[in-house]
């Protein structure tokens, strides 16, 4: 009896020592597999994706922002647990406007998640939600909203599905733009409840940066309206609007019609084109700079018909003679090519350059083309006298525009920037846009001279008559390039590309707006098709800016360029 | 016998006693305070209830087994007429928060009738065929009706403590062989017979003991989480309130059959090690009374209660760390319950009793 009970204990002991090696094996030598399990179990990393940032403009309107959209989705296997996949595709179909076979396929999916539709309309969800179909769920995703509707289109670009940035500014900061991606850990208990959860990332570090655009909201909203109301009179196939401040290279302003080109890019930066007249400032800038012409200098207008290596060049106002302030007044292609002439194949080549011309300005903006420009050892005998006058050569919007700036600013060639500053959600600034000088191009002097003689075109029989503003002093230049056609091998006059740049006050350079209307039905030039827009959109900018008109004494200093007028017209007079 | 040389010279047994009512109220504590609060009262019952158990001479309470024994069998059926539901199992009887489980004490009840019975006859002698049927019989009864509660951890229960009595009072030879035959002949019967009266997480429960792999997510579960608890206590443990299967409530029957695996996960290897030595020091207790006891019934009840105490004990652990399917025996000491803390506590004082009154 109390052997058989030494036995029971020996049994006994030898289970206890079981127990204790098992514990061995399991809390020591598999502890690590146990504990990873125990993880695996109850922590569900969840993938948690920050608002992507907002876009303001200058004043800190917001031009971009989110708001999230209902969609509806579907789980089939508890659809089909509850109703019949096919009364609900009938069900469906109506306020979704898909078609019942389509819908059971969808819902037919072997599948715990199905997409049916996003971005819906609430009243659609209410709908929906009323017919109370069990494995139906209304979820909300995040949509890119922008604000101010489609004058913002081109410029702050598009959105995919997945948020990610497919054109504008919307492509070229997406990175910065960009929620960032943070891990949410969750503990989930056995009944898939989570009871606790914690951000590997605070949430609201996980938004995408703030952008802030130098561009001015309502001035772009203004142009953009302007632009699109005149590509449709005049029945264009587009045009661009660039208003820049000289003194910055900062944008102020960004609108593009660009129907009729190809989607989700800006002309302002792509659009290759020949600028026509206005390139005529690279001439006369590039000459006076060197010193090759002088103002009061007479150039032979050989009444309208100059004959060149290998063509003709007419004027469309026949002039017997002219000076270099007549030649942009009356776009003179006779004088220019002259002009270019004087000035010589490789000066001429290299103040191109200088202007920027041939190469891309840089702007963090997508797309942007770098134009074309010939090397020199390519161009022909006949290059220098078409370059003078704006043809064989293509640019781009905003290389015009940060040309003429350099025009208006005093010489100094400014690197074009659309983005003032970035800032982490939080607020603090990550990075700032400073205006950024690329090259000094030419003199103080020659800049202050050429604003004169731009004064000119916009004075009373110069072609800019009709982007005169009273009381403020324009500066401006009209182009209106006749666009190749390669079927013909010629210019055509019949669709051009009309174009108007405009510096304005004169006296203190603070805005440069660059108006191009592309191909107008309607036989147009520069003149009466752009200048009337630059008109539109530079008063409402003065008055938006509240920049002031000059006292009607101006100081010397200021009075200079009047001087030179003076100075051109007493030369004309006394021609 | 007075209270200070009970204390003095049993200091080493109490006190393990007291242990581990204390880290048994800490792992419930750990899995919520209420659960300590109510074990708590139990606790402070069966203490008392302990003492007096102490105080009665063992021998009163093997001289009315049979009323004992009368009165769980009457409430046993009671329970099935009466008995008060909880999670798909009517067990209890009582009323508002005070709830006792009779099924717990019928081990105790029907341990004292096996000896009151039997014990009597010649102990070189073993049992006769007609008794071994008599001992049955007295088991198979409650136990039945315990199964059907459904509780086949108590039921079984009861089975290893005829076994254990039946083992500590030896058979006869050809009774032994006899019952052997006699099992192996009757065995396919009753395996359809026990078969078709379980229910089907019981079945489940055994086919997955059987073989794990089949379904480790599903049948398995209980197992698995246990185990997955166990292990990430580590050596060191996971602190009192690092017990992430249960706070996630991943471990089902954390409080109660799987309390142990609780302990294990906050104290780790070093914790469950100490409570094994602890086990094994009141097994060992029990062990020694029962060897030095010059009375046979004072024999058998020592080391009955013990053999009761040890399996109880192993067969959770077992359940626990895998390597024993999941029955629902309660781990004495740290599984929840008033009726399962009391039934230990009443057996613990019984031991002492013997070795109070019967030991040199």
């Amino acid at each position: 009896m109390k052997n058989r009970t030494r036995v029971i204990m020996a049994l006994v002991l030898f289970g206890f020592l079981g127990v204790a090696l098992r514990l061995v094996v399991v809390q020591g030598v598999g502890r690590g597999n146990y504990a990873q399990l125990s993880l695996k179990e109850h922590q569900r990393i969840l993938l948690v994706h920050g608002e992507r940032g907002v876009v303001l403009d200058r004043n800190g309107d917001v031009l971009a922002s989110n708001r999230s959209l209902p969609g509806l989705v579907c789980d089939p296997t508890v659809l089909k647990k509850h109703s019949s996949v096919s009364r609900v595709a009938r069900e469906l179909s109506g306020p979704l406007g898909i078609s019942p076979a389509h819908l059971s396929l969808i819902l037919n999916k072997k599948s715990r998640f199905v997409w049916i539709r996003h971005d819906l309309f609430p009243q659609t969800v209410s709908e929906i939600k009323e017919l109370r179909i069990p494995g139906l769920y209304v979820m909300n995703e995040e949509r890119r909203f922008y604000p101010g509707g489609e004058a913002f289109h081109t410029l702050i670009g598009t959105t995919g599905r997945d948020n990610s940035g497919l054109s504008g500014i919307e492509r070229r900061f997406d990175r910065e733009l960009s929620g960032h991606t943070g891990g949410r850990v969750i503990e989930v208990s056995a009944r898939g409840r989570s009871y606790f959860f914690r951000d590997l990332v605070a949430p609201e570090k996980l938004s995408g940066n703030v952008i802030r655009l130098t561009v001015d909201g309502e001035l772009q909203k203004y142009a953009q309206l302007a632009l699109d109301e005149e590509v449709d009179k005049v029945q264009a196939e587009g045009g661009v609007v660039l208003v820049m401040d000289p003194k910055t290279g900062a944008i102020l302003a960004m609108a593009s019609n660009n129907k009729g080109m190809q989607a989700q890019i800006n002309p302002a930066v792509s659009m290759v084109y020949e600028p026509g007249s206005i390139f005529k400032l690279v001439t006369a800038s590039a000459a006076l700079n060197e010193k090759a012409v002088t103002l009061g200098e007479q150039f032979d207008g050989h009444d309208g018909i100059f004959y060149i290596p290998g063509g003709v060049l007419h004027d469309d106002e026949p002039q017997k003679s002219l000076n270099l302030a007549g030649i942009l007044a009356k776009s003179s292609n006779i004088g220019i090519s002259q002009v270019g002439l004087r000035l010589g194949p490789s000066r001429f080549y290299r103040y191109i350059r200088l202007f920027g011309f041939g190469a891309r300005t840089g702007i963090a903006y997508p797309g942007e083309s770098s134009g074309i420009l010939h090397p020199l050892s390519r161009w022909s005998h006949r290059s220098i006298y078409s370059i003078s006058m704006g043809q064989e050569i293509g640019v781009t919007p905003i290389q015009l525009v940060t040309a003429v700036s350099a025009i208006a600013n005093g010489g100094k060639l400014m690197q074009p920037y659309l983005v003032s500053s970035i800032a982490s959600p939080a607020g603090e600034t990550i990075w700032k846009g400073k205006p950024r000088m690329v090259r000094e191009v030419i003199s103080r002097k020659t800049s202050r001279t050429l604003l004169g003689l731009m004064e000119n075109v916009v004075s009373p029989g110069g072609t800019g008559v009709n982007a005169a503003i009273s009381g403020y002093d324009v500066a401006g230049k009209t182009g209106t390039a006749q666009v190749y056609d390669p079927l013909k091998r010629a210019y055509t006059r019949k669709r051009t590309i009309d174009s108007f740049v405009g510096v304005l006050p004169v006296q203190d350079p603070s805005l440069v707006i660059l108006v191009i209307v592309a191909k107008p039905k309607s036989l147009s030039w520069g003149g009466t098709v752009a200048a009337p827009l630059f008109r539109k959109i530079a008063q409402m900018a003065l008055v938006h800016f509240r920049i002031p008109s000059p006292p009607p004494s101006a100081s010397p200093v200021e009075s200079y360029p009047v001087r030179i007028i003076a100075e051109a017209k007493k030369i004309k007079e006394g021609d | 016998m007075p209270a200070a040389y009970i204390l003095r010279s049993n200091s080493t047994f109490l006190g393990v006693i007291l242990v581990m009512i204390s880290l048994g109220l800490l792992t419930q504590y750990s899995i919520d305070w209420h659960l300590a609060l109510r074990q708590g009262v139990w606790a402070i019952v069966s203490v008392a209830l302990f003492w007096v158990c102490l105080m009665v001479p063992y021998k009163a309470f093997l001289q009315k087994s049979p009323y004992i024994y009368a009165v769980l069998l009457t409430s046993l059926i009671l329970v099935r007429l009466v008995g008060h539901e909880s999670h798909g199992a009517r067990r209890w009887l009582g009323v508002g928060s005070i709830m006792i489980q009779p099924s717990e004490f019928m081990k105790l009840a029907l341990l004292f009738l096996l000896i009151y019975l039997f014990a009597r006859e010649p102990s070189y002698d073993g049992l006769r065929v007609d008794r071994i049927f008599l001992a049955f019989l007295f088991t198979l009864v409650p136990a039945y009706l315990i199964s059907k509660q459904p509780d086949l951890g108590t039921a079984l229960g009861l089975i290893f403590t005829l076994a254990i009595f039946l083992v500590l009072r030896g058979i006869r030879a050809h009774t032994f062989f006899l019952t052997i035959l006699a099992t192996v002949t009757a065995l396919p019967i009753a395996w359809q017979l026990i078969w078709t009266h379980l229910h089907s997480f019981q079945k489940d429960r055994i086919r997955t003991f059987l073989n794990p792999q089949a379904d480790p997510m599903g049948l398995g579960y209980h197992t698995l989480q246990s185990m997955v608890a166990v292990g990430s206590g580590g050596i060191w443990g996971q602190g009192i309130h690092g017990a992430t299967q249960v706070k996630f409530r991943y471990l089902p029957g954390a409080s109660t059959d799987f309390a142990f695996a609780v302990f294990s996960e906050e104290w780790g290897f070093l914790g469950a090690f100490f409570l094994i030595v602890l086990n094994m020091l009141i097994i060992w207790f029990g062990f020694e009374t029962a060897m030095t006891s010059k009375d046979p019934k004072g024999f058998y009840l020592a080391a009955g209660l013990t053999g009761v105490f040890g399996t109880s004990f192993l067969i959770n652990a077992g359940m626990v760390v895998g390597i024993l399917p999941v029955v629902g025996i309660p781990m004495p000491f740290m599984s929840y319950g008033g009726s399962a803390l009391l039934m230990t506590m009443v057996g613990l004082a019984l031991i002492l009793n013997v070795r109070l009154r019967d030991c040199g």
